[in-house]
């Protein structure tokens, strides 16, 4: 369906109004046609014998407020090459980060609204569910910053923003959240757990606990930033309560560019037009899961689509032949 | 109603904002004009996005990874430089070169301009850790202002960054002519 930003702004954000967005046509800034995303498709859960989903993060411009300068041709084609796999991908993962938006300029002086309208108008070539994870631009762009009702940094408009736009039609909540699914026959289950370090309070340790705990043949952890990145309120407790449990793969970003720890279980997915801190070039990854229930990662160079790297793993996280 | 909403906002566009609804794009020959810039390494003026020449650097015709970006204005006084780097690993010997005119200065993370130069001031914005290699940092951003030289004079930067792979990769941008000051 084919909207004015001024028009879908209204129509998604939620309590993201209060930064004034809303207000933009008639303001008289720019009025663009997007197509904004579409309400997210209820995402299968029983799969085939196998299972394929793609990843992107992290996609903003340099400059904060710099809507202008949106990496829009990199995220667009990354969304269309996911798009076009084959076999096609089940579903995606983002890993955070998607515009870089100062959450205290109000009224049409800010450009999240903007930022998002881009971003989602490029993941709606990919029609099936995406998975978002929140960055800490979704915060207030610190690293160290912490937001949700009752956090220090509360409900900025770019935390509002995310969750009204990217988790409210996935049919949550909270920034924080997971997704079970498997094989038609059982003979595999799986687990994908959301981690908001950003947002980051002991209700989601708990809750985060509790879902590690549930045993499934694959647990992957979705997180922005890497264990690094310990100013991030959530990342060195969630860290904690990861390694006291059976994963597969730690999924983060945060860092523009693609890295593979294999000691760690981790995979940094982080080039998705944010400017490239590597000498990487953007692209996207995708994990399939093979006959042999080994899964096989693969990161693709968006423009090429050649295989930047590729590696197996075990269930267990274990490096595989 | 949908509709009606939509010719609203067309017209009011088409009225009094057709000139804002496409940033201008400024001549490459001239430097776009800035009044009240602070140098504080945050390049939060508005018209760091609105009006500043932007470039990205390239290497062998490429956008250049990892990733740098030059923005630049002026006032009566001062030309200013905003320098971008995109850096996993931030160590303290890198440097932004910049040739101005004949004039050349090179600038670290720490917001150190070499040699001296009377007149200029630069600050930083750094996110990330300075020759810590344990840690993935993100980017250092240099807010520069340099005592305003006679027009037209030329402009060029460079900037070598060694990531963790540990190859050396530049990236560099030249104005495509001798630039003026708008006024």
């Amino acid at each position: 369906m084919l909207y004015t930003v001024a028009l879908c702004a209204c129509g998604a954000s939620g309590s993201a109004q209060s930064d004034g967005a809303t207000g933009d046509g008639a303001t008289g800034d720019q009025v663009v046609t997007y197509v904004d995303a579409p309400p997210e498709p209820d995402a299968r859960t029983s799969l085939s014998n196998t299972f394929r989903f793609a990843i992107v993060g992290d996609t903003r411009p340099a400059n904060e407020d710099d809507y202008t300068h949106y990496p829009t041709a990199v995220i667009t084609k990354i969304w269309d090459d996911v798009q076009a796999l084959s076999p096609a991908a089940d579903f995606g993962i983002s890993t955070g980060d998607y515009q870089f938006s100062n959450p205290f300029t109000s009224g049409s002086g800010s450009t999240v609204t903007k930022q998002f309208d881009i971003y989602l108008a490029a993941r709606a070539h990919f029609t099936k569910a995406v998975y978002a994870a929140l960055g800490n631009h979704e915060c207030t762009g610190a690293t160290a910053s912490n937001c949700g009702p009752g956090n220090a940094n509360g409900v900025t408009p770019n935390y509002g923003q995310f969750m009204s736009r990217m988790v409210a039609p996935l049919g949550f909540t909270k920034p924080y959240y997971s997704i079970n699914f498997h094989a038609d026959d059982m003979s595999w289950t799986a687990k994908i757990v959301m981690i908001a370090a950003n947002a980051w309070d002991a209700t989601q340790a708990t809750w985060l606990a509790q879902q590690l705990a549930v045993p499934t043949t694959y647990t992957f952890v979705v997180r922005h930033e890497d264990k690094t990145a310990t100013t991030a309120p959530g990342v060195s407790p969630s860290e904690t309560i990861i390694v006291a449990h059976p994963f597969t793969l730690k999924i983060v970003g945060h860092t523009h560019t693609y890295a593979h720890y294999a000691a760690e279980k981790e995979v940094v997915c982080g080039n998705g037009g944010a400017p490239l801190t590597s000498g990487i070039n953007y692209g996207y990854a995708v994990i399939e899961r093979l006959a042999t229930g080994i899964l096989q990662f693969t990161e693709y160079d968006y423009m090429t689509n050649a295989v930047i790297s590729q590696f197996r793993i075990r269930a267990d996280g274990t490096s595989a032949p | 109603m949908e509709r009606l909403l939509r010719s609203a906002l067309a017209l009011a566009c088409v009225m009094g904002c057709k000139h804002r609804s496409t940033p201008p794009v400024p001549s490459v020959a001239q430097v776009p004009r800035v009044d009240n810039l602070v140098i504080n390494g945050e390049l939060d003026e508005p018209a760091w996005n609105s009006s500043a020449l932007v470039a990205v650097f390239s290497d062998h015709g490429t956008e250049a990874r990892p990733y740098s970006q030059i923005r630049v204005l002026h006032d009566a006084q001062h030309l200013y430089l905003g320098l971008y780097a995109a850096d996993q690993d931030i160590h303290g010997n890198e440097q932004f070169h910049v040739r101005v005119g004949d004039r050349e200065l090179a600038i670290d993370p720490r917001g150190h301009i070499a040699p001296p130069l009377p007149g200029a001031t630069a600050a930083v914005d750094l996110d990330g850790t300075i020759d810590d290699p344990s840690d993935e940092d993100e980017e250092w951003v240099i807010e520069l202002a340099l005592p305003l030289p006679a027009p037209p004079f030329t402009i060029s930067s460079s900037r070598c960054d060694t990531p963790k792979d540990g190859i050396e990769r530049c990236g560099n941008w030249v104005a495509p002519a001798p630039l003026t000051l708008a006024p």
